[in-house]
């Protein structure tokens, strides 16, 4: 719950040597049976305006395949966690 | 997809000056948007999988705080209320280079899964009105922690 906000996320993983058997559920939806993945880069880029760097930090991820939806339905989507 | 004026590493919130998400739905879905179905191509047998899109509408709304508190601002730590403005985001994200297998379990969250622990690349770009941004080269040294898998959950879950 950060800043008191409830939200459906859980971040992979805090540490980069964590092993796999302690993930998080990369899955942003539940009631779900399908492809998973999920990323957390930290790098830099350019961007307008700034002569030295910025930092950036993506914690990524998608999903793909079968859930039931609200309306209680089998759906098959792919969705990208930006 | 945040961006920091500190150094590569850093994400302090109060060095942050953009923050890309599709924002939060009306019943909850969080940061999520749907995808053609070819924006993700995923090959287990090999632990490769990637996602590829251009020019996604999302917001920017500054800041983490200010995305989750829907321009809200915090109160503590200090940060101001700043409305969030229209954008685009376009990344290519490449995971390869399995580095643990497992299938794990987690009875208490309700998934059960498949799950390759692998390195990955990402290289993205922003465009908004007044500011533009690219990412550096794709550099698996850059990765935190990166996992694909196939998963069941909820109802699914056994």
């Amino acid at each position: 719950m950060p800043f008191g906000v409830p939200v459906h996320h859980f971040p992979l993983s805090l540490s980069v040597g964590k092993p796999l058997s302690e993930i998080n559920d990369p899955s942003e939806i539940t009631d779900f049976n399908g492809f998973v993945g999920g990323v957390h880069i930290l790098g830099e880029g350019t961007g307008t305006g700034f002569a030295t760097p910025l930092a950036f930090q993506t914690d990524m991820g998608f999903m793909q395949g079968e859930f039931i939806g609200e309306d209680g339905q089998h759906h098959n989507r792919t969705f990208v966690f930006i | 997809m945040d961006i920091y004026t500190g150094p590569v590493g850093s994400a302090n919130l109060l060095q942050q000056i953009h923050d890309y998400s599709p924002g939060i739905s009306s019943n909850g879905l969080f940061w999520l948007v749907s995808a053609p179905h070819d924006a993700v191509q995923v090959h287990l047998g090999s632990g490769t999988a990637s996602v590829q899109m251009t020019d996604v509408p999302v917001l920017d709304a500054h800041d983490i705080a200010n995305a989750l508190t829907g321009g809200q601002g915090l109160a503590n730590p200090p940060i101001p209320p700043i409305a969030a403005v229209p954008a685009t985001v376009s990344f290519d994200i490449e995971w390869s280079n399995v580095l643990e297998q497992a299938k794990v379990t987690n009875a208490m969250q309700g998934f059960t899964g498949q799950f390759w622990k692998t390195g990955a690349t990402i290289k993205w770009s922003s465009n908004q009105a007044g500011f533009s941004f690219d990412s550096e080269a794709p550099d698996p040294t850059r990765n935190i922690y990166s996992v694909i898998g196939h998963e069941h959950s909820g109802v699914f879950f056994h």
